[in-house]
């Protein structure tokens, strides 16, 4: 009778304190490589090795694939790297646009001479450019969908170019402090 | 046994006085000042005006009578938007009919993310633009008021770099003050933010 009386609170307790079914059952399940996972995402994406119950509801977790891209090797590596570099550009990006809306106040209301003046043009363009190239950058990398060598030639060439672009943008933004006064 | 079952029940009464949760408020974020008058002075988001995915003006009247969360982001990030975008569709989501919700995501990436392009992203999301604006603009006005927000939301305001890529997201209640914070990319954070979204719709709504 007690049992009875609890059973409804308990599954109801469960009903709440999990939120919906995020990974839909994958069709081709490599075992070797799954990981397992509340299938009520109690712990909101956390995934576990081996196969076990969920330490919040209790429920046998179920084996799902991990979410992670499709690469591997060399391709793997040289993608996280040009993607480490472009988030490092960012922070620094971010610098420079602040610093070049400085110099265009600075430009309006300071009497300067003609090379101090063109200096800051280029400066400015130079920026510009800068975050020019950074946003086209992002907008042509696609992550290639295998591991194979036209694959890492390509992540080779695009990690390049976004180490370019990350120099550019430390240059510019260094140039443009020792122009501002203090 | 009778004076048991009273002492029992008095303790009972207590614990049900002292448990019951203390009401929460969110604080005032960023910088203050005090008036000559001697009032406290808040920080206060700034005027704006940008352009949504409908062309249509968005302007802090927009959201008089609304809170707001806002983000940065741009349609090809490859790295943080997206996780970003997950978790503004759960805040989306859950406040879908309730009036007064509404997100605010500005585009960083004013050359590329054309109001057209803006539009096709929030139908691929399948967005209403009511409730969620994804707004372009002036390049430097939108870097301006990345700054301004940030330099409030932020635990270290002189960390390096800004809140345009720090996936940040901010809570903005009716009168232009910023409420609460989280990194939006962090699903648990985001969980707590949205707490806090219903702590300051009480506060702001009350019955």
């Amino acid at each position: 009778m007690k049992i009875n009386f609890f059973l409804p609170f308990m599954s109801l307790a469960l009903f709440l304190s999990c939120g919906h079914h995020p990974n839909k059952k994958p069709e081709n399940l490599d075992l070797a490589n799954a990981v397992y996972i509340c299938p009520m995402d109690c712990e909101h994406g956390k995934t576990y090795a081996e196969a076990g119950k969920c330490p919040v509801c209790g429920m046998a977790l179920e084996p799902t694939m991990p979410n992670t891209s499709a690469l591997t090797g060399e391709a793997a590596s040289l993608s996280k790297e040009a993607e480490q570099i472009h988030d490092e550009a960012m922070k620094d990006l971010a610098d420079m646009n602040r610093l070049a809306r400085q110099m265009k106040d600075y430009m309006t209301r300071a009497s300067m001479t003609k090379e101090m003046n063109d200096e800051f043009v280029t400066t400015l363009a130079s920026m510009e450019k800068a975050e020019a190239d950074m946003m086209s950058w992002m907008a042509g990398y696609k992550e290639p969908e295998t591991s194979s060598a036209e694959a890492v030639a390509y992540l080779k060439e695009q990690k390049q170019k976004i180490e370019q672009n990350r120099n550019d943008i430390r240059t510019a933004l260094e140039t443009g402090k020792k122009l501002m006064p203090e | 046994m009778k004076r048991i079952i009273l002492i029992l029940l008095a303790l009972i009464a207590l614990a049900v006085f002292f448990l019951q949760p203390e009401k929460r408020t969110l604080p005032i974020l960023g910088n203050r000042d005090v008036s000559p008058a001697g009032d406290t002075v808040y920080h206060q988001v700034p005027d704006f005006a940008f352009i949504d995915q409908d062309s249509q003006m968005v302007t802090n009247a927009t959201f008089a009578s609304q809170v707001y969360v806002v983000d940065f982001f741009f349609i090809h990030c490859p790295t943080i938007c997206p996780r970003v975008k997950k978790n503004g569709l759960r805040i989306y989501e859950k406040y879908k009919d309730d009036d007064r919700v509404a997100l605010l995501s500005h585009s960083i990436d004013t050359r590329n993310d054309t109001v057209a392009a803006l539009k096709r992203h929030a139908l691929k999301l399948g967005i209403d633009t009511k409730k969620w604006h994804l707004v372009t603009g002036d390049h430097d006005a939108i870097y301006g008021i990345a700054d301004d927000y940030f330099s409030v939301a932020t635990e270290d305001p002189d960390a390096p770099g800004g809140f345009d890529h720090s996936g940040r997201m901010i809570l903005v209640d009716k009168n232009r003050h910023v409420r609460s914070f989280c990194d939006g990319t962090d699903a648990e954070d985001v969980s707590r933010f949205m707490e806090d979204i219903d702590v300051l719709l009480e506060e702001q709504y009350p019955k």
